[in-house]
């Protein structure tokens, strides 16, 4: 007899949400997480004596309603700050925009840069928030398996109607127009002045490899507004810290009977004659189960896990086309004192600040990437969550996290290495040196995880945070290959539950959602 | 005003694909007027001797696409259409080069002595592409469907495509959703190994479009360009004899056959609109011609933001087409010569001159070329594809003398500061310096040089900011919405009022489809 129904490889955010929705349903269900603490992309910790910080989120941007409602997250102390400030886009003339919650307001900030933008903002943010529609519906679907769909697959689309009769066909054909589209030619349909289309433009790149002129940027731009209420930019810190979240989940899943093991690492899933049956961990243990839920991207579960061996040829060839190309780098700095930014006021510190002079700052930055480098001028998008949450430093002290791109992960005649990590540091430094002046001298000690550093801290290949780029060649019935996008893999009781799967990357749970929805069918 | 003649239907633009719907038109029996702004016919396929002897397809200057039902109805080979193949695809490098010929045992000897693995892969790529390009075809013969109030024939083209998608197997269903979406770069990395090929190959994907290789998006335009590649063989582009211009008369022909009556130097001035309906047209010379319909071969944004008042249009249809991307991206060199250029990789004559020459040496080479225009410069390094007409048919240029077509990227509209003579000049120079560096003596060669910026493509031929598809192809521009959803299907906003030029389905390239299709609906419901 199996112990377990059940073993879910993996402690982020999908694979909480999948093991508790499967606990809930009175499976046994066992959680393996090979860090020493839960909440993968979701995690907080202390990176140098008495500061603390998100290690890769500060902000999330949507969760799934359907997660929040199943598992009765808010009962289990979970609080969201969701700030009236929700993104200040720095100028260097300090005329920053400051993106509120309420759009009125936004407009008054945009007022300084263009009339003509101010006038059209409030009508961009309800046009964007419509089309988020789409995507909402679309998100809750499972991914119809192509070209051969049947009326039963057909039917269970039907909720896409929804949105159809809320905003017309003609709200449908702006959808489908809009995620096929680049920033600068969204932008130009509606906006002049440089540093808004820069800011505006940098919803489109966030967390991929490519640049604002690539095509279907529209695609990721509409993918961060999901449930957004048509607030552009939208984003919650979570009281305490990201982690919280993670630690929520955590409390959910073990209300609902999930054991839950960390430092417990998967050596490899164990498959036999094509029909999965359980995992060896790295000391030797076996544990047999019914099914595995791998949380893990592509690559890791059936390239390192279950090995080259036990996969098809063309499975195998899907999987190893899967562009992952990770491009983002983390910086935390542990500061003496309070950065002072020019012009930004005290009470709207807790808020994410971006570096997006403009559409062609960013495609720049993006440029190095293309050639192998690391970008000179990055995009640097930060928080200081120190401010939100008091014991990420001490007293009077505080912490900058920046997110930046694009330091990418395969480098052209060069390795990540300490000294690399040192110039991209001393890259950003320089470039928030422009809006906080006397910054570097602020700086007590920093921490630089580079993508390299995110395939080894998180496995996650080639250090992308989405677990597969947000592409449209990825994307929907293709996440993460044509053959698996139905949260099953080709190996019989093998289950993917993480962003690899449809709807792709976020602290969102959606793909646990949808992955313990189609387990629970069986 | 003068004299007022009534027409069954007039066609605005003397292009190849006005002349394909007049010639379909007039077949039909409907009386049938062309009027070409020019004193030549032809649009963007048209051959002129720019200097005395020698001829060029100054615009557009190769054929590939020209469907085979439209040769056939249309009896276009007795009215002088004669394809010359193109024999090879040329690609100089540095110290080497890569050839691939008509022959596929030299093709796969040429790719195996820089990679036998490319070579292997090469003989299942194109079959597997030529399958994938079978498998779009029923969607570029299909009429595009009015996606916000589809009438009962567009449902039952619709349910048609369906059904044909569901005998797709799976593999032909993923590589046709990835060149879709994906970069051409991207997918060819799927397959090859050895860059200057996928860089030649990628190619495809960029011409007439302002994306890189790495642009995802790009590998539906190089799909787009496998689409003449019909029997899987090599990439089966021809050249016209006589020049592209000669297809645009063998089009012409066969439309004066047919009974149309075709006027140059005619430029049409409006379109005379009445109560939401087209009443015929006036020249710019005052003359006036009425017909039943008026059908416009120009891109979208002359057909509606010139020929007619934006009062008689729908206000977001205005919209929809003001955010038509129509970005100009290439240019145009026409080289008269004293000489065949010597490439220092393959000396001397050869079949490598009978065909395409691609300078494409590297992803990185086209990416820079791109990233130069992406800021407002022409590329200081461009991208070229180049033939040599005369050496294939001697006719183009007097004895010993030879003429070389340049089809040159990137080289954007928006150019910083503008385009004006001294920019022309130095865009020229840098496609003669660029091609220099793999044949230096076609400096020494050159008799006379016409450069055609984006601008003069705009001027000459009347393409909006000089992009040679009439927009771009691109995902957001394609079938059911290009140029507009609501209005694929050929129709207007304006009743009586039509389009057939390339900024309709299925877009650009000398291929008479939109020509044929629009001809065809306007016919059906006559």
């Amino acid at each position: 007899m199996n112990q377990f129904d059940i073993i879910v490889v993996g402690g982020g955010v999908n694979s909480l949400v999948t093991a508790s929705i499967l606990g809930q349903s009175e499976k046994k269900v066992l959680l393996l997480e090979a860090q020493n603490q839960i909440g993968g992309l979701a995690s907080t910790t202390e990176f140098a004596p008495g500061y603390k910080c998100n290690l890769v989120n500060d902000v999330v941007k949507w969760i799934d309603p359907r997660v929040l409602k199943k598992l009765d997250i808010e009962s289990h102390g979970m609080e969201l700050f969701s700030p009236d400030v929700v993104r200040i886009a720095l100028d260097t003339d300090d005329q920053h925009i400051l993106f509120h919650r309420n759009a009125d307001q936004t407009t008054a900030s945009i007022s300084t840069h263009s009339e003509k933008d101010a006038k059209a903002w409030k009508e961009f943010t309800i046009y964007i928030g419509n089309l988020t529609h789409f995507l909402e519906k679309l998100y809750e679907l499972t991914p119809p398996k192509l070209p051969d769909i049947g009326l039963k697959e057909a039917l269970s689309m039907r909720t896409m109607l929804t949105p159809v009769r809320k905003h017309g066909i003609r709200g449908l054909v702006d959808f489908l127009r809009v995620v096929p589209m680049m920033m600068p030619e969204l932008m130009n349909e509606w906006f002049e002045s440089e540093l808004l289309r820069g800011a505006i433009s940098a919803a489109g790149i966030h967390h991929i490899t490519l640049g604002p002129f690539a095509t279907a940027t529209g695609y990721n731009l509409l993918h961060q507004h999901v449930y957004s209420d048509s607030v552009f930019h939208n984003a919650h810190f979570i009281k305490g810290g990201t982690g919280n979240l993670a630690e929520t989940l955590l409390k959910s899943a073990k209300s609902n009977g999930v054991e839950i093991r960390t430092s417990s690492t998967v050596q490899s899933i164990d498959v036999a004659n094509g029909i999965c049956n359980g995992v060896t961990l790295e000391d030797g243990e076996r544990i047999t189960t019914t099914k595995v839920i791998s949380g893990l991207d592509p690559t890791h579960t059936f390239i390192k896990l279950v090995g080259p061996a036990e996969l098809n040829p063309s499975f195998f060839t899907q999987v190893r086309n899967i562009k992952y190309r990770g491009s983002v780098s983390r910086i935390h700095f542990a500061l003496n004192s309070l950065p002072e930014i020019k012009g930004v006021s005290q009470d709207q510190m807790g808020t994410v600040f971006s570096v997006s002079p403009s559409i062609k700052y960013i495609e720049r930055a993006a440029d190095a990437a293309k050639y192998g480098c690391i970008a000179d001028d990055p995009y640097v998008e930060f928080t200081i969550p120190s401010i939100i949450n008091s014991n990420f430093a001490p007293k009077g002290k505080h912490v900058l996290s920046a997110t930046v791109q694009y330091t990418p992960y395969h480098l052209r005649n060069q390795t990540w290495s300490e000294e690399l990590k040192v110039r991209l540091k001393n890259n950003v430094v320089h470039v928030l040196e422009n809006y906080i002046p006397g910054f570097s001298t602020q700086i007590k000690s920093s921490a630089v995880f580079s993508p390299m550093d995110l395939e080894d801290k998180f496995g996650l290949t080639e250090g992308n945070l989405n677990h597969g780029e947000m592409t449209l060649n990825q994307f929907f019935f293709m996440r993460p290959t044509i053959s698996s996008a139905q949260y099953k893999s080709p190996i019989e009781n093998l289950y993917l539950c993480g962003p690899s799967t449809h709807p792709g990357g976020g602290l969102h749970g959606a793909n646990g959602f949808n992955a313990a929805r189609e387990i629970l069918k069986l | 005003m003068s004299a007022v003649k009534n027409y069954d239907a007039i066609i605005i633009g003397g292009g190849h694909n006005g002349l394909t719907a007049a010639a379909y038109l007039a077949r039909a029996g409907k009386k049938v007027l062309v009027l070409e702004r020019r004193y030549v016919l032809g649009g963007a396929a048209v051959t002129e001797e720019v200097f005395p002897g020698f001829k060029f397809s100054i615009c557009s200057y190769v054929v590939s696409l020209l469907k085979p039902n439209i040769i056939r109805e249309l009896m276009l080979p007795k009215f002088g259409l004669e394809l010359l193949p193109l024999e090879s695809t040329f690609t100089p490098l540095e110290n080497d080069y890569l050839l691939r010929t008509t022959d596929e045992d030299q093709t796969y000897r040429e790719i195996s002595r820089h990679s036998p693995r490319d070579a292997e892969t090469y003989m299942r790529f194109g079959p597997l592409m030529g399958q994938i390009g079978m498998a779009v075809r029923p969607i570029l013969e299909t009429i595009a469907p009015n996606a916000i109030r589809p009438s009962l024939a567009d449902l039952g083209a619709m349910k048609k495509l369906l059904n044909h998608f569901k005998t797709l197997s799976d593999e032909q269903f993923e590589y046709l959703t990835k060149l879709m979406t994906m970069s051409s770069a991207d997918f060819l990395d799927e397959w090859f190994e050895f860059e200057p090929l996928k860089a030649t190959m990628s190619a495809s994907g960029i011409i007439g479009t302002f994306m890189g290789p790495r642009s995802p998006g790009s590998a539906y335009v190089m799909l787009h360009h496998y689409m003449g590649d019909i029997d899987g063989a090599f990439r089966a582009w021809g050249f016209q004899r006589g020049g592209t211009g000669a297809v645009s008369m063998a089009i012409a022909c066969s439309a004066k056959h047919f009974g149309a009556d075709i006027l140059t130097e005619a430029p049409v001035e409006k379109v005379i609109v009445k109560n939401g309906r087209a009443m015929g047209v006036v020249l710019e010379n005052g003359d006036e011609y009425q017909a039943d319909k008026v059908i416009s071969g120009l891109d979208p944004k002359l057909s509606f933001l010139k020929m007619v008042d934006e009062s008689d249009l729908p206000s977001d249809f205005v919209t929809d087409i003001k955010n038509f991307r129509i970005r100009g991206s290439s240019g145009k060199v026409n080289l008269a010569l004293d000489g065949l250029p010597n490439f220092i990789s393959l000396p001397g004559d050869g079949p490598h001159l009978r065909g395409a020459i691609s300078i494409s040496p590297s992803y990185d080479y086209l990416e820079r070329a791109y990233d130069d225009a992406k800021y407002g410069n022409f590329s200081q390094e461009p991208y070229m594809d180049i033939i040599f007409p005369s050496v294939i048919d001697p006719g183009m240029a007097p004895p010993n003398k030879h003429v070389m077509s340049c089809f040159v990227q990137y080289a954007p509209y928006d150019i910083k500061g503008g385009w004006n003579d001294q920019k022309r000049e130095d865009f020229g120079d840098a496609v003669v310096n660029a091609i220099a560096r793999f044949a230096p003596n076609i400096k020494d060669i050159i008799l006379h040089r016409q450069v055609l910026s984006p601008a003069d493509l705009e001027a000459t031929f009347g393409l909006t900011e000089g992009n040679i598809f009439h927009g771009e192809l691109t995902l957001q521009q394609l079938f059911v919405l290009r140029p507009a959803a609501k209005w694929a299907d050929y129709r207007t906003p304006i009743k009586n009022y039509y389009q057939c030029g390339s900024g309709t389905h299925p877009g650009g390239g000398i291929t008479g489809s939109p020509g044929e299709m629009s001809a065809k609906k306007i016919l059906r419901n006559w």
